[in-house]
């Protein structure tokens, strides 16, 4: 049963110059085009035995889409799947690019949590950054959702900005939690291949802070907002007791998810597939009844169980010992050296990074992964 | 009989249409079909194609009906195009009475040209000189000729100028072969005396014996024996290649063909040895054996180490076909079990690994390879360390081996070519002008010099021009030190190096700076050092990674991720862990990329 679902929205204001999502500016004609597009691509994922658990509406800059785009998305949904009572439906918004109306359509339509990308509250670094918000936007579009009546909401904070120091990392950090949100995502800023920033890091036109003050930051992240009642749920999510990300989680979990709109992913049935990118092309081939759909992958049993380890991990409370056996792997007699050395630990059933190995999780996955297949495809036999 | 044979090779450089040619010479005689020719028959093995050279010589028999109405026996013998494998190329030479000199008109005379076709002076070959590649447009056969002329002596008046692509000059070239080689002399009464001038191992016959019957006969059901080896056999069948594999009643004298003889193993058999009649031995042995050792050695190491076995194994089944490598386990505290290879040059040992990759699936480690070094241990013992870490503490004189290296080079680069040389410890032996824009020089060499990056250099100094051969001449008394390196303090034996003792620090302090790039941060700092007995010459630092993880993993990352650890894992298969140190391949053969 599939019952998480995706929507990509490909429209921003502006790009900003870290980010590698899929999105162009947004036009008011091609955005309706594309949502019925999108609505097409909807009909044709028409699945009775569904009933949605989470709803994720992603971009780009979906807090841009007028009410009339949402009630129809939202028709489109009611159309293909049934919902589970206690949906959790989460639409990102940017402060910058929302307004009070579009906050009481969306809760009017079920929307029940948002994700504010806030990034940061100084304003020397959301420009470095490129944001077309001030910090000061940002307070008003939480004072604003929780004026609607939400409380549900997430915040997203970047670290490792260009010229950001370990001093403003923490006001961002305080200022959020002031905030009072149910749930902080906190990124290290990655340069991508791609992006506008990828270059200029490369030129030494910007500058990343330094491994150790970036180390330090994650550091006070976690302490902090540990402090604060937030749970560090994975890598680089916190949040109050009962407010992990439903939909987040399912990915972590290697749940299955629809996935529509352009350059969305899909994993169903043992396959992962992926839309195409070229946005033109995904209006007109829905336009015409062809598939969207850009590449499929199966996943082999190897596939399987790297995706079961490296996803896994990312989780605080780390692989079932119970489910990795049932997978064919036997975690504990492979991790006794990472265990040993102090960077990853048995808790209450499970394995786990500890803090100390957390900086270093893709080694210890690697390391884990090599362990594993080195004593041969036998044992690799995860369903 | 023998008046209408004609045996013959092909003298010819990497590239300048030697193949080809064969290949045309093969359906001008209608010995195939245009449609049975795949492009170049005689270089069957794909990675000869790949290369675009001939590893394996082989003879075939052609039928060619002359001009003069007579019908001639034409045994084309090929010979391999390398400076690695000169000694097959003397013995397929041997075993012939003239060859085809083939230079491209584009390029000219070759260093490598040069030093066969002097061979084949010294065999008292009829030399017929073919221009090819004329249909190019920068063909340029009279400056071609003229250098023929001048560098080896031979009148080009009627050299053959011909395009093998285009079929042009074929019938020129037999008839030249017809009318100007002469035919082999011999006696088919005296005893037996045939020249061994190839072998390989077939999956049905066992081993192949290519040989030339100088006196006598052979056929199946004789006893023969090998004259070096003192081994007898008894002939199973003789035969020749058309090129398909055609059995026939007897070889006799004059006669080039292939002899199968239960014969299990290549080793049994070594090129240029003479066979004679077991019953009634001959005394004569053809001249020129040499019983030939590896130049080149390295050390070969699985990536898993229990692919040890396999790689045994393919090490066996390759060394059925190939006798001029040879292999010794060996086992190295940093790399494990492995073995020790011993090549008769750099590029032999390229394909020998890539074979063993290729053919039999395995991921091999290599360690940077090394010469032979003669070391005088006391005045009873002397030793030939084939690997560096087996250098012996104390030793009385350590020799190296040298090479005299003859390089031709256009005028305008010979400058870049002498700093080279001089920088590689080379003395100057001769130098001299081969036509009006041509030098040839020649150098007194370190082999281990040439080893490294040589060929690279002399070629992008020369934009190209520049080509080379060199001939092993003997061990020479040099100050020479091992240079150790060590990793967190632990030697790692697979790394050490024999090196001048004037380039010592040098090369302990750049060889620290490339692993210092190559090998890849850890969980923990890694001390790099150099040392030259206990004495640390130089030291870099691996600082420990202390930031690895990925900051986001939604749904359309998770793909992204598979792949990219796929990769991770492909890249790290390549890895060998030295004490806690991972090392990946590159670091073993840093070395090579010193100046």
């Amino acid at each position: 049963m599939v019952d998480f679902l995706y929507i990509h929205i490909p429209f921003c204001i502006r790009k900003c110059i870290y980010c590698d999502f899929l999105s162009e500016p947004y036009d008011a004609t091609r955005a309706e085009r594309y949502i019925q597009a999108l609505c097409r691509e909807l009909q044709t994922k028409k699945d009775t035995a569904t009933k949605l658990e989470a709803v994720y509406i992603g971009g780009g800059t979906p807090s841009l889409l007028s009410g009339e785009n949402f009630d129809q998305l939202q028709k489109s949904m009611k159309t293909s799947f049934e919902f589970s009572p206690s949906v959790e439906i989460t639409v990102e918004a940017n402060p910058g690019a929302i307004n009070r109306q579009t906050i009481d359509t969306m809760l009017s339509l079920g929307v029940n949590r948002l994700s504010i990308g806030i990034q940061s509250f100084n304003d020397n670094e959301l420009k470095t950054l490129g944001r077309i918000h001030s910090s000061s936007d940002a307070l008003w579009t939480v004072e604003s959702v929780k004026a609607a009546g939400l409380i549900n909401f997430s915040v997203d904070l970047l670290y490792g900005i260009p010229g950001q120091t370990v001093e403003s990392w923490r006001q961002t950090i305080s200022r959020a939690v002031a905030l009072s949100p149910c749930h902080i995502s906190t990124y290290e800023l990655t340069p991508e291949k791609g992006t506008g920033l990828f270059p200029l890091i490369k030129s030494g036109g910007l500058v990343l802070p330094d491994e150790d003050i970036i180390l330090e930051m994650y550091d006070h992240a976690i302490d902090h907002l540990g402090l604060s009642s937030f749970i560090h749920y994975e890598t680089s999510n916190f949040a109050l007791p009962g407010f992990e990300s439903r939909h987040n989680l399912n990915y972590w979990n290697r749940g299955e998810y629809y996935g529509v709109g352009a350059g969305a992913h899909s994993f169903v049935g043992g396959v992962r597939s992926e839309n195409t990118s070229d946005i033109d092309l995904y209006i007109k081939n829905l336009e015409n009844g062809i598939s969207p759909e850009a590449s499929s992958i199966r996943l082999t049993d190897e596939d399987r169980v790297r995706e079961f380890i490296f996803l896994g991990l990312r989780k605080s409370e780390g692989l079932s010992i119970v489910e990795s056996e049932r997978n064919g792997i036997d975690l504990a007699g492979n991790c006794g050296e990472l265990i040993d050395e102090g960077l990853m630990e048995i808790n209450r059933g499970y394995i786990r990074i500890t803090r100390k190995g957390m900086a270093l999780s893709n080694m210890l996955i690697m390391k884990l992964v090599e362990k594993l297949e080195s004593v041969g495809p036998g044992r690799l036999s995860a369903s | 009989m023998s008046k209408n044979i004609r045996n013959f090779s092909i003298i010819a450089h990497i590239d300048h249409g030697k193949s080809t040619l064969a290949d045309r010479l093969l359906e001008y005689t209608g010995a195939l079909s245009a449609r049975e020719m795949t492009a170049q028959v005689l270089d069957s093995m794909d990675l000869e194609k790949e290369r675009g050279i001939t590893i394996k010589a082989h003879a075939v028999r052609l039928l060619y009906k002359a001009d003069d109405g007579r019908e001639y026996i034409l045994n084309l013998i090929d010979t391999p195009g390398h400076v690695d494998f000169s000694y097959e190329v003397s013995r397929s030479l041997a075993s012939c009475e003239g060859s085809l000199l083939i230079v491209d008109a584009t390029q000219g005379v070759e260093a490598q040209t040069l030093a066969n076709a002097y061979l084949a002076v010294e065999y008292d070959h009829e030399i017929i000189p073919v221009i090819n590649k004329i249909d190019l447009p920068s063909a340029e056969p009279e400056k071609t000729e003229e250098q023929i002329e001048d560098a080896i002596g031979i009148d080009c008046a009627d050299a053959i100028r011909a395009s093998a692509k285009e079929g042009k000059g074929v019938k020129e070239i037999l008839e030249a072969v017809v009318k100007k080689i002469p035919p082999p002399k011999g006696d088919d009464n005296r005893p037996l005396k045939a020249l061994i001038f190839d072998s390989w191992f077939d999956n049905y016959q066992g081993v192949v014996v290519l040989i030339r019957v100088f006196d006598g006969k052979i056929k199946a059901g004789e006893k023969i024996m090998m004259m070096a080896t003192g081994n007898v056999f008894e002939v199973a069948q003789v035969g020749v290649f058309t090129p398909r594999i055609e059995p026939v009643e007897e070889l006799a004298a004059g006669e080039v063909g292939y002899m199968v003889a239960g014969i299990k193993e290549v080793t049994e058999t070594k090129i240029g040895d003479t066979i004679t009649d077991a019953a009634h031995p001959g005394t004569e042995t053809c001249p020129g054996y040499k019983d030939i050792h590896p130049m080149v050695y390295c050390g070969l190491y699985p990536t898993a180490s229990h692919q040890y076995e396999n790689l045994r194994d393919a090490l066996d089944k390759l060394r059925l076909n190939d006798a001029s490598f040879n292999y010794e386990p060996e086992t190295s505290m940093a790399l494990g079990f492995g073995f020790r290879c011993g090549f008769l040059g750099l590029l032999h040992m390229e394909i020998i690994h890539e074979r063993l990759e290729r053919e039999f699936g395995l991921s091999l480690l290599s360690t940077a390879p090394t010469v032979v070094y003669k070391v005088t241990k006391t005045e009873e013992e002397v030793l030939y360390i084939e690997n560096p870490a087996m250098l012996p503490e104390r030793y009385e004189m350590i020799e190296e081996p040298f090479v005299i290296a003859t390089i031709f080079v256009p005028r305008d680069f010979i400058g870049p070519v002498l700093d080279l040389c001089q920088e590689k410890r080379g003395v100057q032996k001769d130098f001299v002008y081969i036509g009006k824009d041509r030098i040839k020089v020649e150098y007194d060499l370190p082999l281990n010099e040439i080893l490294w990056d040589f060929y690279d250099r002399l070629k992008s100094v020369s934009k190209g021009y520049a080509s080379m051969d060199y001939e092993f001449t003997g061990y020479k008394n040099a100050s020479l030190v091992k240079l150790n390196i060590l990793l967190n303090g632990e030697l790692v034996d697979a790394l050490s190096l024999i090196v001048h003792g004037d380039k010592a620090y040098y090369k302990g302090r750049q060889l620290t700076e490339k692993l210092r790039g190559i090998i890849p941060r850890q969980m923990f700092d890694v001390a790099i050092q150099a040392s030259i007995g206990n004495k640390i010459i130089a030291r870099e630092t691996v600082k420990a990674l202390k930031k690895d993880v990925t900051a986001k993993c939604y749904g359309g990352d998770i793909s992204r991720k598979r792949k990219l650890l796929e990769k991770q894992k492909e890249g790290k298969k390549r890895m060998k862990q030295v004490g806690r140190v991972e090392i990946p391949q590159e670091a073993f053969l840093a070395v090579l990329k010193l100046k």
